[in-house]
């Protein structure tokens, strides 16, 4: 009976088990990704996943994390935070996962031609999810983040799972992905000009930051509720999720608009 | 406490068993969507002017939801019956789906309700056979006509760590686990992207039987898609169903996508021959 | 283990009943801008803050939470006497009917498009109006927020379905369209913002206040079409939604084209403003 009952929970609290953002959030990245390709880049890169959309592949990662022979990608969408950083067992701290797996396909596709078509189609898919991933608040580990729990109402939610999806329910619950890339993907040509500017370093140090901002501000008796931080934990995840889509166009841009 | 747990899974299976005839609604909406963008203005403009100014889109669930006013249909299957020795569909719901292409055909000679009814049952159906496991096989050679396959059981769903009817996993399941939040616009975005017109060509070429066969192929031979998942009976306990992993779901998915690609396509030629004069 | 056990229910509905009329207020919005006129569009982008007016459909409920905008908690409803006469004022607000004292959606309406006509608001001001008149004009096209006196027991009609009680003033909120369409918001507009100029010139004929009144006799029927207390089987309840969901739809779209008619009067000068009276 217990097992029965332990099974129905693991059913319901696995769900919406994302890693950083849902399906919604990374498909809302691509869209905007998708809408400041230049005509060139989009012709190439689509000439490697079948015609079909960046959009489609966007959680493609989450859904293949767990079965060879992508499973080597199982831990890539998380980083640690230095204070926290995960040491190797000579005791030596380890770089941050997601990102430095990130910098280093980002690399590989600078001469894509190279490259044999499968791998060059695994790695769109890799860039499509993980620029949205190193955009996550939660993302980041902090030492004592990952068990964190806050309550809405009388549930309680881990800080993750918050983040992972709730956050952008709580506003957004409903919308589709296509329909919250338009309502997003407001911002000038100047604007983005400036969002897309740094390296993949200074893009993981920014988000450093939104992640502590993102746990600091939940109340002290964790008690979260529209006017206590879904209000303005709505306008980090938006501002993450679109700065995420600029950005990932301006990666996929330097590779394929040549 | 006991009741209340089953409550609790009696809620959970209704939340996964919405739908049990044919693709769920994203499904029959991503079809006739993309159908929709592959109609030429001219049948955009006759088909809608036929439905009261409506989408087909909008229409696309219309005989799920209104089975039950009409009596010929109350009991009509949703799946479409294969003879496996002749290589033909037969049966009456393939007679329906032919008899309603043929009165398109010639729609200036229905009546106005008629037409009406005709194009729902058009773009619910042809939906219908475009999803695994919507073509039944038969074997007729024997005395008795015999179903070769059905996917009506239960398998354990490693993912979701739960058990799930297997049909249902490729009418709706599928769709939902992997893009709960994605609309039909959505769908059709991602995957009727730039297609190259060879491609459109390729897969539209044909008549109805010969696509019927295709997916008969696909769902039952081709891909064995059924086979792999062994049926066991109702009462199994679920450490002794068959495993649909993550990996095979990760292949299912894909053949999904295909299927309501191709079926939009194929459904906008055949609209495109009847209306676009 | 007990408490665990209610997160988990808590999880599994609590989500969805809130949702839909989320996505029922940015379906109107949605379709309101998709028929502004680009001045129209582009001033009103700009008062509020570059950001959509979808993305703002719902805000006036979302604040209502907050000491600053508590007051607006009865902006939800109107109340009609049994001729079609609107309780307005200080007399609904000294209603001996608690319900009437809270029906005020129609002052407030009025208010706030006589506030933007006065042209008197500085930036914060502008922004908060526009967004009660995107709510308001929303809730004024859904049935079940009309008050009429004579019925007043009305509003707390139910239904049993699956041995579970529902109340028919959520169904409308919820499940009216939800129950047969899984559309996202883009696609509402797909579906219906595509009246011809004749009908939308139908649609938003008269003033503000004759549009309210003359909803009234339409949604006096609606709360007929429920005898409370029924208990409907699947097939039941499949037959009686058929009823209902081209009702519910044709209300999103008519709000739609109304709160567009209202907007474009006031944000672009080559419209004329749609009277309050």
């Amino acid at each position: 009976m217990k097992k029965f009952t332990s099974l129905l929970l693991l059913i319901l609290l696995c769900t919406s088990s994302a890693l950083a953002w849902d399906n919604r959030g990374h498909s809302t990245v691509a869209y905007i990704a998708e809408r400041h390709l230049t005509p060139r880049a989009k012709s190439n890169l689509e000439r490697y996943i079948g015609n079909r959309s960046i959009t489609y592949y966007a959680s493609w990662m989450d859904y293949n994390r767990t079965d060879p022979p992508y499973d080597v990608t199982h831990d890539w969408h998380v980083d640690y935070w230095t204070n926290d950083m995960r040491t190797d067992a000579q005791g030596n701290a380890l770089p941050p996962v997601s990102t430095s797996n990130l910098k280093r396909i980002v690399e590989e596709m600078s001469d894509y031609r190279s490259l044999s078509d499968s791998l060059v189609n695994l790695h769109i898919k890799c860039i499509v999810h993980l620029v949205g991933d190193i955009h996550c608040p939660v993302h980041i580990n902090f030492a004592d983040s990952r068990p964190m729990r806050v309550k809405e109402g009388k549930k309680t939610l881990k800080v993750h799972a918050m983040w992972d999806a709730r956050v952008l329910a709580s506003k957004h619950d409903g919308t589709s992905p296509m329909q919250l890339s338009t309502e997003l993907d407001t911002y000038t040509a100047e604007q983005i000009a400036a969002i897309q500017k740094g390296s993949i370093d200074d893009w993981h140090n920014e988000s450093v930051e939104y992640s502590k901002r993102a746990i600091e501000m939940i109340p002290q008796n964790q008690q979260v509720s529209y006017e206590s931080y879904f209000n303005s934990a709505i306008e980090i995840a938006e501002n993450r999720i679109t700065v995420a889509g600029y950005r990932l166009a301006a990666i996929l841009n330097s590779i394929f608009d040549k | 406490m006991k009741r209340f747990i089953i409550l609790l899974a009696a809620a959970l299976i209704i939340s996964s068993n919405t739908e049990t005839f044919g693709w769920g609604r994203e499904g029959h909406a991503t079809i006739c969507y993309i159908a929709e963008r592959h109609l030429t203005p001219k049948a955009k403009e006759n088909i809608e002017k036929c439905i009261d100014g409506k989408s087909i889109v909008y229409y696309s669930s219309w005989l799920d939801c209104h089975r039950a006013e009409h009596k010929s249909w109350g009991k009509l299957s949703h799946v479409c019956h294969y003879d496996i020795d002749t290589k033909e569909p037969i049966g009456k719901p393939y007679k329906y789906i032919k008899s309603s292409i043929n009165k398109l055909k010639n729609y200036q000679n229905l009546t106005d309700s008629a037409l009406k009814v005709t194009i729902y049952h058009f773009v619910h159906s042809f939906g219908d056979y475009h999803c695994p496991g919507h073509v039944a096989l038969y074997d007729r050679s024997g005395e008795k006509a015999k179903r070769v396959h059905t996917a009506s059981y239960d398998i354990y769903l490693q993912p979701k760590k739960t058990r799930f009817h297997y049909h249902t996993l490729w009418d709706s399941g599928l769709i939902l686990q992997y893009h709960s939040d994605w609309g039909y616009m959505d769908w059709a975005h991602a995957l009727d992207n730039n297609v190259p017109q060879e491609y459109i060509d390729r897969v539209t070429a044909g008549t109805l039987e010969d696509w019927l066969t295709e997916v008969a192929t696909l769902t039952h031979e081709k891909y064995d898609i059924f086979r792999r998942v062994p049926a066991k009976p109702k009462d199994t306990p679920d450490n002794e169903l068959t495993i649909v992993d993550r990996n095979l779901m990760n292949e299912y998915v894909e053949f999904v996508s295909d299927q309501l690609l191709i079926g939009g396509l194929r459904m906008a030629k055949l609209l495109n021959e009847f209306f676009g004069n | 283990m007990k408490k665990i056990l209610a997160i988990a229910v808590a999880l599994l509905f609590t989500y969805n009943t809130y949702a839909w009329s989320r996505a029922l207020h940015a379906a109107v919005a949605a379709i309101a801008e998709d028929n502004l006129t680009e001045q129209a569009k582009q001033n009103i982008t700009n008062a509020l803050d570059g950001k959509s007016m979808v993305y703002h459909a719902q805000w006036l409920k979302d604040v209502g939470g907050t000491p600053e905008y508590a007051h607006t908690r009865a902006w939800r409803n109107v109340a009609m006497t049994p001729k079609g006469k609107l309780i307005v004022g200080k007399k609904a607000q000294k209603h001996a009917e608690p319900s009437i004292q809270k029906a005020q959606a129609y002052d407030a309406l009025i208010a706030a498009v006589s506030a933007i006509e006065s042209g008197k608001l500085n930036e914060k001001e502008l922004a908060d109006n526009i967004r009660y008149i995107i709510t308001i004009t929303a809730d004024l096209h859904c049935p079940t927020h009309y008050i009429f006196t004579d019925m007043i027991e009305k509003r707390k009609s139910y239904y049993y379905y699956d041995g579970k009680k529902h109340r028919y003033d959520l169904y409308w909120e919820n499940s009216a369209v939800k129950g047969t369409f899984s559309w996202r918001t883009n696609e509402f507009v797909h579906q219906l913002s595509r009246k011809t100029p004749e009908q939308v010139a139908q649609i938003t004929k008269g003033s503000i206040t004759s549009w309210i009144t003359g909803n009234a006799p339409l949604y006096r029927d609606i709360y007929m079409m429920l005898d409370t207390g029924t208990s409907f089987d699947k097939k039941g309840l499949r037959n009686w939604q058929n009823k209902i969901y081209p009702i519910a739809t044709e209300q999103i779209a008519v709000a739609g084209y109304r709160l567009a008619a209202i907007l474009n009067g006031l944000f672009d000068s080559s419209v004329p403003n749609v009277k309050t009276k």
